[in-house]
């Protein structure tokens, strides 16, 4: 993992495996959508590809990629609002049932996605960069054009309201 | 119950959205897969045809009001007659206007003469 402490990367091919799964779980849990997140990693990462076999590699590749897949995600997630009910309208999505194997990975996907959901979303952007995508903090600072102090307070933030609104879910789930 | 440690959230986040390793493996070798050569901008282009439509229909709709009148010609002759105090006017286009006040000294006089007629034609 690079962005808590670990080695810098040189070579591309190491680079890729290494931050596809970073990209792609940041990208499913702020779309929801796993083929979308596909799509929108495999451009970012050919956008690194292309970058570093033309100029050499970016300072932070990490930075790079992620600054891409949220500026793409932005677009997707407009291009969603304005075609799926379209979409639904006409049959193209039919909402299908998840297999029942991952009946209770997504019942705890569920669970913290509704509590990210409640979190502010600065608050929520950084802590998914930080937690889902596994950045540093300097590189989720970077990504988010904002200091890494300011990065710092809100990830601190999301955690304890995450934590708490957690914990608050057990409890009625105990109860229940 | 004591809070759960900053790290344990973040595990619990990160494990909560799991990825396939077959999804993972198709990004890396899409990304390998690229093409050297810079992408098309479809994106910027389709944006720019977009502004460009955008920006013709605004002059369009900017234009119309102006182009449905039609400005009468600078040297109009009007011809009218006076009778019985009232002005009996006949428009380039035909139609009549019978101008006059109800009270005498509204009426212009009778006879024959210049009036000057202020106003635009519609």
């Amino acid at each position: 993992m690079t962005g808590q402490g670990s080695p810098v990367i040189v070579d591309l091919d190491e680079t890729l495996s290494e931050l596809a799964p970073r990209v792609l779980r940041y990208l499913v849990a702020r779309l929801g959508d796993a083929s979308l997140a596909e799509e929108i990693a495999q451009e970012s990462l050919t956008a690194l590809v292309r970058c570093w076999r033309n100029g050499g590699a970016p300072e932070s590749a990490e930075a790079f990629v992620f600054a891409v897949a949220r500026r793409r995600l932005g677009r997707a997630v407009w291009r969603r609002r304005l075609w799926v009910p379209l979409e639904q309208a006409v049959g193209f999505r039919d909402g299908r049932p998840s297999p029942e194997s991952r009946a209770v990975a997504r019942s705890e996907e569920a669970r913290v996605r509704a509590a990210l959901a409640r979190l502010a979303r600065p608050d929520r952007e950084a802590i998914l960069l930080v937690a889902a995508g596994e950045l540093g903090m300097a590189e989720a600072a970077s990504v988010l054009g904002v200091s890494a102090s300011a990065v710092k307070m809100r990830v601190h933030r999301a955690r304890a309201r995450l934590a708490a609104l957690l914990e608050a879910d057990n409890g009625t789930t105990a109860s229940g | 119950m004591a809070p759960q440690p900053p790290d344990e959230i973040d595990r619990r986040v990160r494990e909560s959205f799991g990825v396939e390793p077959a999804a993972i493996r198709r990004v890396v070798d899409a990304a390998r897969a690229a093409p050297d050569g810079r992408p098309r901008r479809t994106w910027a282009l389709r944006t720019a045809v977009a502004a460009v439509g955008v920006a013709a229909l605004a002059l369009a709709v900017a234009w119309w009001p102006q182009a449905q009148v039609v400005p009468a010609p600078a040297e109009s002759v009007v011809s009218g007659s006076l009778a019985d105090g009232m002005l009996v006017l006949t428009w380039p286009d035909g139609s009549t206007s019978i101008l006059g006040g109800d009270r005498g000294d509204e009426r212009p006089p009778d006879g024959v003469g210049i009036v000057l007629v202020e106003g635009g034609s519609r």
